[in-house]
């Protein structure tokens, strides 16, 4: 009887340690860890179902240390963090759609920001005016771009450079058809042409077979004669392809059922001078009239619609109401050709097919740490929780065990069983 | 759009105005041939002015020396930059004359050097088909003058475009007739400079 209740008490007594150690009775401590720490302590964190957690940190987690954090919060461990100030840093960059266009980081803090790729620093950004942000453009970066705010640092993903194809012009054969195409090729983009000068003949720059997106990134109606291509265009722009109307080119039928609106009467410039502030104001229009619903007004000229865009199936419309632009390259100002080049790829680009994005974006990369940390565990505490001290087995449970086991076993010798 | 206009450049020095009925007669063809909006007359815009920018191709011939100024020098250079072309024709029919010797030192001073234009170049395809380069005139077939026929034309490239171009052929004395009187003639010899306009719209 009495080796059996020994016996009993031994395994009651493993049966509390083990239930110590695995389970509940270690969850009501609370523990605190260093963010240095941070990745070696997250496998027993995890394991130990600790009631409360705090971590100490000088600078934003690994992105899979703050999520396993998260993870923990999520379980039921109370999460808290603290830590030196870290300034709040994002950054972020884009790319135009246009040949050659420079990678564009747009960088928001309250302090100086550090720009680096993989191979040096780049350039600094004072980004503590009242605006708190600044852009820097950056030609081609190698490698990872960081941005660095004392110990925070943003990964900044940059859009892989989209593939673009070749740009059509159509219409008329006349001055405005050659300069835009001179714009957009100095500009960098491939231009094809398909301009009518008689019936039968047209004259083809490229080689136009199929009008669409695998061909073209976006077409250029620079007026109502759309010729051949006409039937094809409603059915580019609704599989994703840009289109750009100029001047009447709204009118044209195979067109005006998705452009923005109507392209109304011809009105002469407001200015014969081209080196003003705004130069556009020197060139005719043909006024945007009834827009449609989903049209977006872009520019105005007193009462008057300039530029409206709108979607169509994947694809967008621009449709800009100015007639003769080749003026403002001849006739403008020192900067015109550089200006009027820069416009156009604008608005082409605005428009233009945008292919999937490429393997090797960096679109993952965390371009706002810290902002990332408090959406992941809330803000930082201003009062540390007490930290106790781990979860022990109880320094009575081993030697009482010990005894229990060794009267079991005296008592089995003393009465000679074996 | 405005109608395509036919400019005539004036410049200080020389006869400027050599070959008066070119530009109706290359009128009458662009009209006859194309369906680009052309205005009735032509224009005479001095080479030193800012009117020259409202036409983005201007003639030029004569017979005499040529000695632009400098206001015309650099608006012609600013002219090219911008993309506009200036077409040269040679109005003597002979070999290294006056008008020749001086007018492509001027170019070339203004613009850059001139250059053979190959005869595959897209200016004898533009519209009609000129597969042997540019077309003889009759001055260079019936001996009358040099007793040469050019073979090329010269041209100061801007990138692939034709910023000048630049012939000896005498098309000014070719050209210079009455348009009705194309009806004596079994081919139209002005085809080529239809070309030279389609050209100049469409590059």
């Amino acid at each position: 009887m009495f080796e059996s209740g020994a016996r009993a008490v031994a395994f009651a007594l493993i049966a509390f340690a083990l239930w110590r150690v695995l389970g509940g009775a270690n969850s009501a401590g609370a523990q605190r860890v260093l963010g240095s720490s941070l990745a070696r302590d997250l496998p027993s964190i995890e394991s130990a179902r600790t009631a409360a957690l705090h971590v100490q940190i000088d600078a934003p987690p690994a992105p899979a240390d703050r999520d396993a954090l998260a993870a923990v919060a999520h379980a039921g461990t109370r999460v808290t963090w603290s830590g030196a100030a870290m300034p709040p840093l994002v950054a972020v960059a884009t790319r135009e759609r246009a040949p050659g266009a420079p990678v564009r980081i747009s960088v928001a803090s309250g302090t100086t920001v550090s720009l680096a790729d993989g191979l040096a620093s780049l350039d600094s950004v004072n980004a503590t005016g009242a605006a708190r942000g600044s852009t820097v453009d950056v030609g081609a970066p190698s490698g990872a771009l960081s941005a660095r705010s004392g110990a925070v640092v943003a990964g900044v993903g940059v859009p892989p450079a989209a593939p673009l194809h070749a740009v059509l012009i159509v219409g008329r054969a006349g001055w405005e058809g050659k300069f835009v195409a001179a714009a957009l090729e100095e500009q960098g983009w491939t231009v094809e042409e398909r301009l009518f000068i008689a019936p039968g003949a047209d004259v083809l720059q490229g080689a136009i077979t199929a009008i669409d997106t695998s061909h073209f990134s976006a077409i250029v109606a620079i007026d109502t004669v759309l010729g051949a291509t006409g039937p094809a265009i409603a059915r580019f722009v609704r599989a994703g392809g840009g289109l750009v109307l100029l001047a009447d080119a709204a009118n044209a039928s195979a067109v005006r059922s998705i452009a923005p609106a109507g392209a109304g009467t011809r009105r002469a410039a407001d200015s014969r001078a081209f080196d003003i502030a705004n130069p556009v104001n020197a060139m005719a229009v043909y006024p945007l009239e009834t827009l449609r619903s989903d049209a977006v007004r872009l520019t105005t000229r007193g009462s008057i619609v300039t530029s409206a865009a709108r979607r169509e199936g994947a694809g967008r419309v621009l449709q800009a109401a100015f007639d003769e632009t080749w003026r403002w390259r001849m006739q403008g100002g020192a900067d015109a050709v550089a200006a009027h080049r820069a416009w156009w790829s604008r608005m082409v680009s605005s428009v233009a097919a945008t292919p999937m994005p490429a393997a090797g974006d960096n679109s993952s990369a965390e371009s706002a740490p810290v902002a990332r940390l408090v959406e992941a565990l809330g803000p930082a505490s201003a009062v540390e929780p007490p930290s106790s001290p781990a979860r022990r087995l109880p320094v009575w449970l081993f030697p009482v065990l010990l005894v229990c086991l060794l009267a079991e076993w005296a008592s089995r010798r003393l009465r000679g069983a074996q | 759009m405005s109608d395509f206009t036919f400019c005539t450049a004036q410049y200080d020095s020389g006869d400027w105005d050599s070959a008066p009925l070119v530009p109706a007669n290359l009128i009458d063809s662009v009209a006859r041939y194309t369906s680009i909006s052309v205005a009735p007359t032509g224009v005479t815009v001095p080479l030193g002015s800012t009117e020259l920018f409202k036409y983005p191709l201007a003639y030029l011939t004569g017979h005499l020396p040529v000695r632009f100024s400098e206001l015309e020098r650099r608006n012609l250079r600013e002219y090219c930059d911008r993309g506009g072309m200036l077409f040269v024709d040679d109005h003597n029919h002979d070999v290294d004359g006056v008008f020749h010797k001086s007018a492509t030192e001027e170019i070339g001073r203004a613009v850059g050097p001139l250059k053979e234009l190959p005869n595959s170049h897209a200016l004898y395809s533009s519209f009609f088909k000129f597969e042997d380069g540019p077309p003889a005139t009759t001055h260079e077939l019936n001996g009358w003058g040099d007793n040469l026929v050019h073979k090329h034309l010269l041209a100061v490239l801007r990138g692939d475009r034709i910023a000048v171009l630049y012939s000896s052929k005498d098309y000014s004395s070719e050209w210079g007739y009455h348009p009705d009187n194309k009806r004596f003639l079994s081919i139209d010899n002005t085809k080529f400079g239809v070309n030279i306009i389609v050209y100049a719209l469409t590059r």
